[in-house]
């Protein structure tokens, strides 16, 4: 076979990734893991495979846990929605997921909408306006107004890590909600063809509070942290089953990546100018790849125009490769190309990230690949950065 | 509830005309800051303008911010008055390292050799060093080399010609009217024929282009990387690390800057030749 024209062009391929449903052994799960790990604060709550409680149920057990959850928490889900899997208010038990694929759109879009106000009273206002006023778009930051507690159904445990991650990123303000004050249940994934999770090593099961894995026509409950068994006791299991077992994630593209080197080669962007310029020439600029990506999370600091009388402080989302991201006055750019703009996202994610906090900024969601328009495939991307010089 | 963009209002108390489109407000109140740090003014209905305040920072009672007129925000700024209020968070970044001069012999101090090169509305950072400098009744031994495009754009000319009573003060200006104090000529002119101890520190400010001829020159004269700082003047959104706006190599400039040690920063300036 001829070698691909476009190398960085994604193999589309159309078979679906099968999961194997083998019972685990606990060594594989240990296996040394290069991505981010730890839960707030470092702090490990389980982890073995079994969960600290796991049991059998049946669907009308798994339906009251559930509806539980719908009363005690303003709750979000992965659901099906008019054929398509979305992220959005779950209102009834029986949408919830046991075998979830991924929202093309993240969680990212629930703690923070498109245009954010920051609440008046950390805002600015005109001379003249009490800043206590509360006006309508006061109430979008999702800290701000909730009076329950949140929960994020049915995740796959790759969104549960960046989940993490990403308010970890934020936890030096008060802007989002810290993960402690939010239930997560992950559900067993279907991995699609540009799912890599496993490219940084075995992923952990420690991100989410309760974790459901679908057992026939049952399901298989675990408990990941005390909330999670709180739950569940609450609910009437509480026998522990010690053979029961989380699955391991089984996507297809398996290829390990070596962050050291990849950070390192990343870093090097003027020795290897040509290879990001050839990125660079296909890729259209469109941003799609940072508007899915639950771990982009760049963002412009504004002002808005809602009322004559009053302003708000407010941020809204942006992304990196917008022509003027790093624009400063007399029209200065920083980043004039879209070559210098698309190697700071590789550098952000598997660089600076890599190097500052021990893991990169992704979680092998495949989001971008599956969003490019023009088909680039963000992993290849990564895992050629060491094999340059064999390339080019 | 700390948002991370919380912003105090100061009251403006004066205002000064110091060039045509740049000026001078003085504000109400005590901005604890140290030199070379910046902070985020919001002005509303506009946006936000990244400013480094530029008095000197022991001033309990107020600090002044300069502000040249270049976007819609900075320009609607410089039209407010005296009595009118401004919004700021801040302030963020690493400023100027600290040099030792507490409590040592007055001989120590002397030994201190500091030069400040600035170009345009780079020595707005610049100024509280040398206010404090000033100050200092043992240490004279300051070098500055001010260079401004035009005589009329000079910047803080009373200070600069107060400073030169005390300091060298090579204040150069490419284009100059017939009748000016100072130098005519590029800044790397007179930092050519200027003198400069082997042994100095620099703080330099000012837009990009002049770092990559001025480090050259001082290089040659056998100044190393470790022995410069300067400000790096990148896109401020948030100012408190998140936003990713000011990324510079494996740095982002409002947390780990905007002053640098050169050689902490070489790679990622684009020094011509
Ligand atoms: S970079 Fe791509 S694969 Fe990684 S987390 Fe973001 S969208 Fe998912
Ligand atoms: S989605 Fe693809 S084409 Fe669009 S900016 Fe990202 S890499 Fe470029
Ligand atoms: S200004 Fe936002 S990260 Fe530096």
């Amino acid at each position: 076979m001829k070698a691909p024209l476009r190398p960085f062009r994604a193999t589309k391929d159309k078979t679906q990734g099968k999961i194997v449903k083998s019972p685990l052994s606990r060594k594989a799960s240990h296996f040394a893991h290069a991505g981010y790990e730890g839960r707030d604060g470092g702090q490990k709550i389980c982890d073995f495979l079994e969960g600290i409680l796991n049991a059998r149920i049946n669907k009308a057990q798994l339906d009251q846990i559930i509806t539980y959850i719908l009363r005690e928490y303003d709750t979000f889900g992965v659901q099906k929605k008019d054929n398509s899997i979305t992220f959005d208010k779950l209102e009834k038990a029986g949408s919830f997921l046991t075998w979830t694929e991924k929202p093309i759109i993240p969680f990212k879009k629930i703690l923070w909408p498109d245009r954010a106000v920051i609440p008046a009273k950390a805002g600015i206002q005109e001379k003249g306006v009490d800043p206590r006023v509360k006006t309508e778009d006061d109430k979008l930051f999702y800290n701000d107004n909730s009076k329950k507690k949140l929960s994020f159904l049915g995740l796959t445990n790759c969104d549960a890590q960046a989940l993490d991650i990403f308010l970890k990123e934020f936890s030096h303000t008060d802007l989002l909600p810290k993960r402690s004050d939010i239930l997560v249940i992950t559900s067993e994934c279907k991995p699609d063809e540009n799912c890599f999770c496993t490219a940084f090593g075995q992923p952990k099961f420690n991100f989410s509070d309760i974790h459901i894995q679908e057992e026939g026509k049952n399901f298989e409950i675990f408990a990941l942290t005390k909330v999670g068994q709180e739950i569940i006791k609450e609910n009437g299991v509480s026998k522990f089953d010690k053979k029961l077992k989380i699955r391991e994630i089984k996507p297809q593209n398996t290829e390990l990546l070596d962050l050291k080197s990849i950070s390192q080669e990343i870093s090097r962007k003027d020795k290897h100018e040509e290879y990001w310029q050839k990125i660079a020439d296909q890729c259209f600029a469109c941003g799609a790849c940072t508007a899915v990506c639950p771990l982009c999370f760049c963002f412009r600091c504004g002002s808005s125009n809602v009322a004559i009388k009053q302003c708000n402080n407010e941020i809204s989302w942006d992304s990196c490769y917008s022509s003027s991201f790093s624009q400063i006055q007399r029209g200065f750019d920083f980043r004039p190309k879209n070559s210098d703009r698309l190697h700071n996202w590789y550098h952000h994610k598997f660089s600076r990230s890599v190097e500052k906090n021990g893991y990169p900024l992704c979680t092998g969601c495949g989001r971008c690949i599956s969003a490019c328009p023009a088909n680039l495939n963000q992993k290849y991307i990564v895992e050629s950065v060491t094999k340059i010089k064999d390339q080019l | 509830m700390n948002y991370g963009f919380e912003t105090t209002e100061y009251e403006i108390i004066n205002k000064e005309m110091l060039t045509d489109g740049t000026v001078l407000f003085h504000l109400k109140g005590y901005l604890d800051f140290k030199p070379g740090q910046f902070v985020e003014v919001s002005l509303p209905h506009f946006g936000n303008v990244t400013l480094a305040p530029c008095s000197n920072s022991s001033d309990k009672k107020e600090f002044e911010l300069c502000i040249h007129a270049q976007g819609s925000t900075s320009n609607a700024m410089i039209k407010l008055l005296p009595g009118d209020k401004i919004s700021l968070r801040g302030p963020y970044g690493q400023g100027w390292p600290a040099l030792n001069f507490s409590n040592g012999p007055t001989a120590k101090i002397s030994r201190h050799n500091l030069t400040i090169i600035t170009g345009g509305m780079g020595i707005v950072p610049l100024r509280p060093i040398l206010l404090e400098m000033e100050k200092k009744v043992h240490f004279s031994n300051l070098t500055l080399f001010a260079g401004f495009k035009k005589t009329e754009d000079v910047l803080f000319e009373s200070d600069l010609k107060r400073w030169k009573k005390k300091f060298k003060v090579h204040v150069s200006v490419e284009t100059s009217s017939p009748k000016f104090w100072g130098e005519r000529g590029l800044i790397t002119k007179s930092l050519q024929t200027g003198s400069i101890d082997k042994q100095t520190t620099v703080f330099m400010c000012g837009p990009e282009i002049m770092y990559s001829h001025c480090i050259e020159i001082l290089n040659e004269k056998g100044i190393g990387d470790k022995q410069i700082y300067l400000s790096l003047e990148r896109r401020m959104e948030c100012g408190i690390g998140l936003c990713q706006h000011c990324s510079c190599g494996s740095h982002l400039v409002c947390q780990d800057g905007p002053v640098f040690r050169l050689d902490k920063i070489k790679q990622e300036l684009r020094i011509k030749n």
